[in-house]
């Protein structure tokens, strides 16, 4: 099974390159303190989208689920792996953010931004889904 | 003989399409032709051994055992080839090695590698920008990596040029001489396999028409060549299929020796090639 996650992530590198750009593009957009407490769950939800998206497009583009079935490897395997690599692609994302996450926090920018593993803002009392009144 | 494959009555139904009750074994050691037109069901036969798609009926046995209850055991002695290219695009050969080759328990790289090079195939270039020779070289080469046992192909050599097709029947033909292999080779071009079936199987509209030695089709068959005049309502029953000119006729009989015997100098009787017997087959079903 670990094949069959291993192969989902060698058949779309660049994802890995899209994934990290679109995190620190996600940090401008959403730079707004309403969403601080939100961004890097929303996120590990794209990166998430995005490589479950490219990688079963790729498996269709050559209609790999002929040589997949062909191989010896179980049927119910293949389905298992492609549940399991959602964990997989969310590690990722979460990974990215982290980073993207670390450049933002230096004092260089002018965004608002939090660590990945920093409490959220204690300032703003109530928060409703993260966004502060 | 040891039987590589076994088919018996296997039956598979579509909605305008039916494989009625096929059977036909491979002994260990040989290739076995798999001929008919398009549309005859030879690749729905492959989709069954390969445990593509679910059969209504009947069995596969390969090595000796169920296809269904044993089929990772298997698919670990079976090398494919199919008529598309299924690995990924994106990526090169050593790329697609380092996925596919875990499966296996006997992936052999040294093996591969010799391949490769024997199909003078580029390492460093995506699959997407090899042509359409080269992703058939490189299947087979995937195929022969893991010490197979039998070989599947289906139709390898549709859509390749002429020399493409005589290298890849030689490189099948060469690793027939020392090895244990045995190779199912499905087709619509019946010159291919003159030159390297052991055994032929035609299938026609879901049917088995024959599946027997080449040398012994071949001598069997015959094509009748003479004036329309010689034909009567007997002797046409007798004819697997005819087809009439303005200047006489032709026609392909089962029966080589008899049809000596009884024409003689008033036709000229000669061996049917394999394209002949597939044409005035499927001519003579049509009636």
């Amino acid at each position: 099974m670990i094949n069959l996650i291993k192969k989902d992530l060698l058949i779309q590198k660049k994802s890995f390159i899209f994934v990290f750009f679109y995190s620190l593009f996600m940090f401008v957009i959403f730079n707004n303190p309403a969403f601080v407490n939100m961004i890097y769950v929303m996120g590990m939800i794209i990166s998430v989208y995005f490589f479950l998206i490219t990688g079963n497009m790729e498996d269709e583009k050559n209609k790999s689920d002929i040589l997949l079935n062909s191989l010896p490897v179980l049927r119910s395997r293949i389905v298992l792996a492609k549940y399991v690599s959602v964990f997989v692609y969310m590690f990722i994302g979460a990974f990215f953010l982290g980073i993207a996450g670390l450049v933002f926090h230096l004092p260089l920018f002018p965004f608002t931004t939090r660590l990945m593993n920093a409490a959220p803002d204690t300032s703003s009392k109530s928060t409703l889904f993260g966004l502060s009144r | 003989m040891e039987k590589i494959l076994d088919v018996i009555n296997l039956r598979k139904e579509y909605p305008g399409f039916r494989l009625q009750d096929i059977s036909f074994s491979l002994p260990r050691g040989y290739i076995m032709g798999f001929i008919g037109p398009n549309g005859a069901g030879k690749s729905t036969t492959i989709k069954l051994i390969m445990n593509l798609v679910k059969k209504d009926g009947g069995k596969v046995r390969v090595f000796g055992r169920d296809n269904e209850t044993d089929e990772q055991e298997i698919k670990q002695e079976i090398g494919f080839v199919y008529d598309e290219n299924h690995y990924y695009e994106e990526l090169t050969p050593g790329e697609i090695r380092g996925i596919i080759a875990p499966f296996y328990r006997k992936w052999d790289n040294e093996v591969f590698h010799r391949f490769l090079d024997r199909f003078e195939l580029p390492r460093q270039k995506k699959l997407k920008n090899y042509s359409r020779g080269m992703k058939t070289k490189f299947s087979l080469a995937m195929a022969l990596s893991h010490g197979a046992s039998l070989v599947i192909m289906d139709e390898p050599t549709s859509g390749l040029d002429p020399v493409f097709r005589r290298e890849i029947l030689d490189i099948l033909r060469d690793l027939l001489q020392d090895e244990q292999k045995s190779i199912l080779f499905s087709t619509h071009i019946t010159s291919d396999l003159d030159r390297v079936a052991d055994y032929i199987t035609f299938i026609h509209k879901g049917a088995i028409v024959f599946s027997d030695e080449r040398e012994s089709i071949l001598e069997s068959y015959g094509l009748v060549k003479g004036s329309r005049e010689l034909l009567d309502g007997d002797i046409r029953k007798e004819f697997v299929g005819i087809r009439e000119t303005s200047f006489g006729f032709e026609a392909l009989t089962r029966d080589l020796t008899t049809a000596r015997k009884s024409f003689q100098e008033q036709a000229v009787v000669e061996k049917a090639t394999l394209e002949d017997i597939m044409l005035y087959t499927v001519k003579g079903a049509e009636k």
